[in-house]
C-alpha cells in the first residue's frame, strides 16, 4: 500500500491526537495540539497548491494564526492562572485509553472503507480514516479525562477531525464557512476557557467528576 | 343576516380581549362583573340567532391555525349549550362583586379575572368550534384556564394538589381527543366536524378515544377522582360554572360527535351505559359520607352527570336498535337534564358561597342554625336541593321523569330479553339513586341550616348582599320556571331535537307530563302531614333530667352520625368503619372523653390510582438517576444517541 504525501499528512494528524491521549501532561498536551493544528494548516496549504486555490490557502494562514497560535498561548495562559500541571487521574488507565485509540483507528479504517463517497481523486479512505479516529480520539479524550481543559482540548481534536473530513472528502467548502467555523471554534474555546477559570475560582477546582453535586 | 356570524365572532373574541386586558392592568371587580354580564347578553344572543338556524363564519386566511381555517358554527345544539353558559354566566357575573370581597387578600385580581374570561371564552370557543382543531384550542384554553382558577386560592396546599389532579386528568383527557381527531381526520381527510361521522366502522376506535377524552373531562366513573377535589377548592361563582356548564361541555362534545355523528358501535355504548350507572350510584353514595358542602355538591355532579350519560346511550343504543321514538325520548330527558342540572348546581354552588360568605366555613361539622339566620340563602338551597331530588314542580323532576319514561319504554320495547333486564336494572338504580339524593341533600340541608349553630362563626352569620341574593334568586326562578312551564316550552327544543337526530319530534310521542297531578298531591300530603302530626304537639320536657342538663350544641346529630346508617348498608363498598375512643380514669363507668371517628375508603383511589401514582413515580425516579451530573456520563449520552441515530439513519436510508 502507498500513501501519497498529503495521505501521510493526515494520518500523522491522527497519530498526533493518539500521542495526547497518552500523555497526562496538559502544558504538553497544548503544544501537541498546537503540532496538530500547524500540521493541518500544512496540509490546507498543499491543498491549495495542488488545487490552485488562494481560497484555501487564506483558510490555511487563519488556520495557523488562530488554532496553532492564539488558542493554545490562550490555553497556557488559563493553565498558568488556575495553577494545574498535569490532569488529576483518569477514569480508564493511560496506557489501555492509549490502546483504545488505536483500537479506534482500527474501528475508523473499517468504517471509512465503507463509506459511499468516491475515492478516485486520491484522497480516499486514508484521510477518512485520520477524520473519523480524530472525532473518536477527542470523543475519548473528553469522556476519561477529570480536568476541565482536557474537554477543551478534547472538543479541539474533534473539530479538527471534522475539518479535516471536510478538506479531503469534498472538492473545498466556501471560505465564508470555514472563516465562521473557525471563529465559533474561537468564540467557544474563550468561552470554556473562562468558565474554566471562573470554576476554579469558586470551586478551588476544576474536577469535572466533582461537579456532580451541582445536579438538579 | 350579517348581524349573526358578529355575535359569534364577538362571543369568542370579547372574552380573548378581556383576558389580556384584565391581565395588563389590576382589574377591579365591578368592571369585570360588568365585562361578564355583557358576554352572558352575547352568548344568549348567539343563542338566540342560532336557535332555529345554522350559521357559519369562516375567518379570513391570515387568521388561520397552521393549514387550517378558522371556523365557527352556530347550530341548534350549540345554541342550547350556549343558553345555558349565558344564563350561569350572567348570574355569576351578578354574584361576582360581592363575593370576592371576602377572598380579596386570598386571590390575586389579575390571575382570577384573566383566568375566568379565558375559561368562559373557551367554553363558546368549544361550543361554536366548527372544525377538529379549532375545537381542540379553545377545549385547551378552557381546560388549562379552569385549573388555574381551581389554583385561585394558591397559598392552599388542598388547592395546589387539586389542581394537580385536575391538570393530570385533563392532560389526559386531551391527549385522548387529539388521538381521536387525528384518527378522525387520517379516515376522512377533513377536520370540520361536517364531514365527520361515526356510522363506519372504520371510524370506531376513533369514536372509543373520543368517549374515554369526553367521559374524562365528564367525570363519569372511574375517571371522576379529579372532580370532587377541583370543584371545591375554587371560587364558588368558578365552581358553578365549572360543575353547571364546563361538565356539560363536555357532554355537547359527545352529543355533537356522537349523536349527531351517528355513531354505531354498539359495544362502546354498553360501555357507557354500564360506567354512567355505575357513577352516577358511586357519585351519590359517595356525597352522602362528605363532610364538606362542596365536595358533597360536587360528588352529587358525578351523580348527575351518571344520569345524564344514561340518557345519552339509552338514546344512541334506541336508534342502533331501530327505536326512533324511544330515542327521541331519550335524547329529550337527557337534554333537560344537562339544562337543569346547570341551573340548579349553579344555584347550589352559589348558595354554599353564601355559606362559606357568611360563616367562615363550609365544613358542615361547624356550620348549623343558617335558617335563622340567612332565610334567603336556606330558601334557594332548599330549592335547589329539590330540584336536584326531582320533587315537583322544579325542572329537576321534568329531566328525570323523561328518564324514567324512556328507561321504562325501552324495558318493553327493545328487542332481547337480555337488554330489557338491563334497562329494569338500570331503573333499580335510578331510583336507589333518587332516593340515596333526597338522604343526601337531607343531610345537607338538615345539618348547615337546621338546629343550632355549632359555632359562634356560624351563630354569628349574616344574611348576604342584596347582588348575591338576586343571583340566586334568577337562577332558582329559572329553575321553578322551566319546571312548571315544561310542557309550554318542550315545543322550543323541537329544533334541538330534530338537529341532533334528523327527526322530527312527534310530541305524541311524549307521554304528558302529570306536572299537576304531582304538585297537588305532593301539597295535599304534605299539608295533611302537617295537620295530622305536626299540629298541637305538646312540648314535653323532665323536671329532673337525669344530670344531663340542658341540651348542648354537641347533642345534635352530626354529618357524619346523619349518614352513617346509609354508609353502614354499603360497606363493603364504601369500607366504612368507625374508630371509636373512651378514656378517663375509670372508662367504664365515668368517661371523661369519647371521641368518634367514621372513615370511609374509596377503593378506587386506594387500590388503583394510588399505587398507579406509587408506580408512576417510582418509574420517574428511576429515570432521574439518569441525570447523575457527571459531564462524563451527559457526553457518552451524546455520543450513544449519535450513534444511534446514525444506524437508525442508515437503517432507513
Amino acid at each position: 500500500m502507498t500513501l501519497s504525501p498529503l495521505e501521510m499528512v493526515a494520518l500523522s494528524i491522527a497519530l498526533t491526537a493518539i500521542l495526547m491521549v497518552g500523555s497526562t501532561h496538559l502544558r504538553l498536551n497544548i503544544w501537541m495540539f498546537a503540532g496538530q493544528t500547524a500540521l493541518l494548516a500544512g496540509l490546507t496549504a498543499l491543498y491549495s497548491w495542488q488545487r490552485q486555490d488562494l481560497h484555501l490557502f487564506l483558510v490555511a494562514m487563519a488556520l495557523f494564526v488562530l488554532k496553532a497560535i492564539a488558542v493554545p498561548k490562550f490555553l497556557l495562559f488559563i493553565i498558568q492562572q488556575v495553577h494545574v500541571q498535569r490532569d488529576s487521574g483518569t477514569v480508564i488507565p493511560t496506557p489501555i485509553a492509549m490502546h483504545l485509540s488505536i483500537g479506534f483507528l482500527g474501528i475508523s479504517y473499517i468504517l471509512a472503507s465503507q463509506l459511499p463517497i468516491p475515492h478516485a481523486n486520491g484522497s480516499g479512505w486514508p484521510s477518512s480514516t485520520a477524520a473519523i479516529s480524530l472525532v473518536c480520539t477527542g470523543l475519548l479524550l473528553m469522556l476519561i479525562r477529570r480536568i476541565a481543559l482536557s474537554q477543551i482540548i478534547g472538543f479541539l481534536i474533534m473539530e479538527n477531525g471534522i475539518y479535516v473530513f471536510g478538506l479531503t472528502q469534498t472538492t473545498g467548502m466556501p471560505l465564508l464557512i470555514e472563516m465562521g467555523v473557525l471563529l465559533d471554534v474561537l468564540a467557544g474555546v474563550m468561552i470554556a476557557g473562562l468558565l474554566a477559570f471562573r470554576i476554579k475560582k469558586n470551586f478551588e477546582h476544576i474536577d469535572v467528576t466533582m461537579l456532580a453535586e451541582l445536579k438538579e | 343576516m350579517t348581524l349573526f356570524p358578529g355575535v359569534l365572532i364577538a362571543s369568542c373574541a370579547l372574552p380573548a380581549l378581556l383576558a389580556i386586558v384584565s391581565l395588563i392592568r389590576r382589574p377591579n371587580h365591578k368592571a369585570c362583573a360588568v365585562a361578564l354580564l355583557a358576554f352572558g347578553i352575547i352568548c344568549l344572543s348567539v343563542a338566540g340567532s342560532t336557535w332555529r338556524q345554522t350559521v357559519l363564519w369562516q375567518a379570513p386566511d391570515w387568521l388561520a391555525i397552521g393549514m387550517v381555517p378558522v371556523q365557527l358554527t352556530g347550530d341548534p345544539l350549540s345554541a342550547f349549550f350556549m343558553l345555558l353558559l349565558a344564563t350561569v354566566c350572567i348570574c355569576c357575573a351578578i354574584y361576582s362583586p360581592d363575593y370576592l370581597e371576602h377572598l380579596k387578600d386570598r386571590i390575586s385580581h389579575r390571575f382570577y379575572w384573566s383566568a375566568l374570561f379565558a375559561f368562559v371564552g373557551g367554553m363558546a370557543g368549544v361550543l361554536l368550534a366548527g372544525n377538529a382543531v379549532v375545537f381542540i384550542v379553545a377545549w385547551e384554553v378552557m381546560s388549562i384556564a379552569s385549573a388555574l382558577l381551581v389554583l385561585s386560592d394558591f397559598r392552599q396546599q388542598r388547592a395546589q394538589k387539586a389542581a394537580i389532579n385536575y391538570l393530570v386528568a385533563t392532560r389526559v383527557a386531551t391527549a385522548f381527543i387529539s388521538l381521536g381527531f387525528l384518527l378522525m381526520y387520517v379516515r376522512f381527510a377533513d377536520w370540520s366536524f361536517s364531514a365527520w361521522n361515526f356510522s363506519d366502522k372504520s371510524s370506531w376506535p376513533a369514536a372509543a378515544f373520543l368517549m374515554i377524552g369526553f367521559i374524562i373531562k365528564a367525570g363519569i366513573w372511574p375517571f371522576h377522582i379529579w372532580l370532587p377535589y377541583a370543584h371545591p377548592e375554587a371560587p364558588s361563582p368558578v365552581s358553578s360554572l365549572m360543575s353547571g356548564v364546563m361538565v356539560k361541555v363536555a357532554v355537547y362534545a359527545a352529543l355533537r360527535f356522537f349523536v349527531v355523528g351517528q355513531l354505531s358501535c354498539q359495544p362502546l355504548v354498553y360501555a357507557v351505559f354500564a360506567l354512567a350507572s355505575v357513577s352516577a350510584f358511586w357519585g351519590i353514595l359517595f356525597a352522602i359520607n362528605q363532610r364538606e358542602l362542596k365536595r358533597l355538591l360536587a360528588y352529587s355532579t358525578v351523580e348527575n352527570i351518571g344520569l345524564i350519560f344514561l340518557g345519552l346511550s339509552l338514546s344512541l343504543w334506541a336508534r342502533n336498535v331501530g327505536l326512533d321514538d324511544l330515542a327521541c325520548v331519550a335524547l329529550l330527558g337527557m337534554l333537560l337534564h344537562c339544562f337543569a342540572h346547570g341551573l340548579f348546581k349553579s344555584l347550589l354552588f352559589l348558595s354554599a358561597g353564601c355559606v362559606d360568605y357568611s360563616a367562615h366555613s363550609r365544613d358542615l361539622t361547624l356550620l348549623g342554625g343558617l335558617s335563622k339566620r340567612m332565610p334567603l340563602t336556606t330558601a334557594f338551597f332548599v330549592l335547589g336541593s329539590s330540584a336536584n331530588c326531582a320533587i315537583p314542580p322544579l325542572n329537576g323532576f321534568v329531566s328525570k321523569w323523561y328518564l324514567y319514561q324512556s328507561l321504562l319504554r325501552s324495558a318493553y320495547t327493545l328487542p332481547t330479553l337480555c337488554d330489557r333486564a338491563v334497562c329494569l336494572a338500570a331503573i333499580g338504580v335510578l331510583s336507589a339513586v333518587g332516593a340515596l339524593a333526597v338522604a343526601c341533600f337531607a343531610k345537607a340541608i338538615g345539618v348547615a341550616f337546621l338546629g343550632k349553630a355549632r359555632t359562634s362563626q356560624s351563630g354569628n352569620a349574616k344574611e348576604v348582599p342584596p347582588s348575591m341574593t338576586l343571583a340566586q334568586l334568577l337562577l332558582a326562578s329559572a329553575c321553578l320556571v322551566t319546571g312548571i312551564g315544561a310542557s309550554g316550552l318542550l315545543p322550543f327544543l323541537s329544533p334541538v331535537l330534530t338537529y341532533s337526530r334528523s327527526v322530527v319530534l312527534q310530541t305524541d310521542v311524549l307521554a304528558s307530563l302529570p306536572l299537576c297531578q304531582f304538585a297537588v298531591s305532593f301539597a295535599v300530603l304534605m299539608s295533611a302531614i302537617f295537620a295530622l302530626l305536626l299540629r298541637n304537639r305538646p312540648f314535653k320536657y323532665k323536671t329532673w333530667d337525669c344530670g344531663f342538663g340542658s341540651l348542648s350544641t354537641k347533642t345534635q346529630a352530626t354529618a357524619d352520625s346523619f349518614a352513617q346508617p346509609i354508609a353502614r348498608i354499603f360497606t363493603p363498598v364504601l369500607h366504612h368503619s368507625l374508630t371509636v375512643d373512651i378514656s378517663g380514669r375509670d372508662r367504664r363507668h365515668f368517661p371523661e372523653k369519647i371521641s368518634v371517628e367514621p372513615s370511609i375508603v374509596s377503593l378506587l383511589e386506594t387500590r388503583f390510582y394510588g399505587p398507579a401514582a406509587y408506580g408512576l413515580g417510582k418509574l420517574s425516579q428511576s429515570m432521574a438517576k439518569l441525570q447523575a451530573g457527571s459531564i462524563h456520563l451527559y457526553l457518552l449520552y451524546v455520543c450513544i444517541a449519535l450513534v444511534i441515530l446514525m444506524l437508525v439513519g442508515t437503517a432507513i436510508w
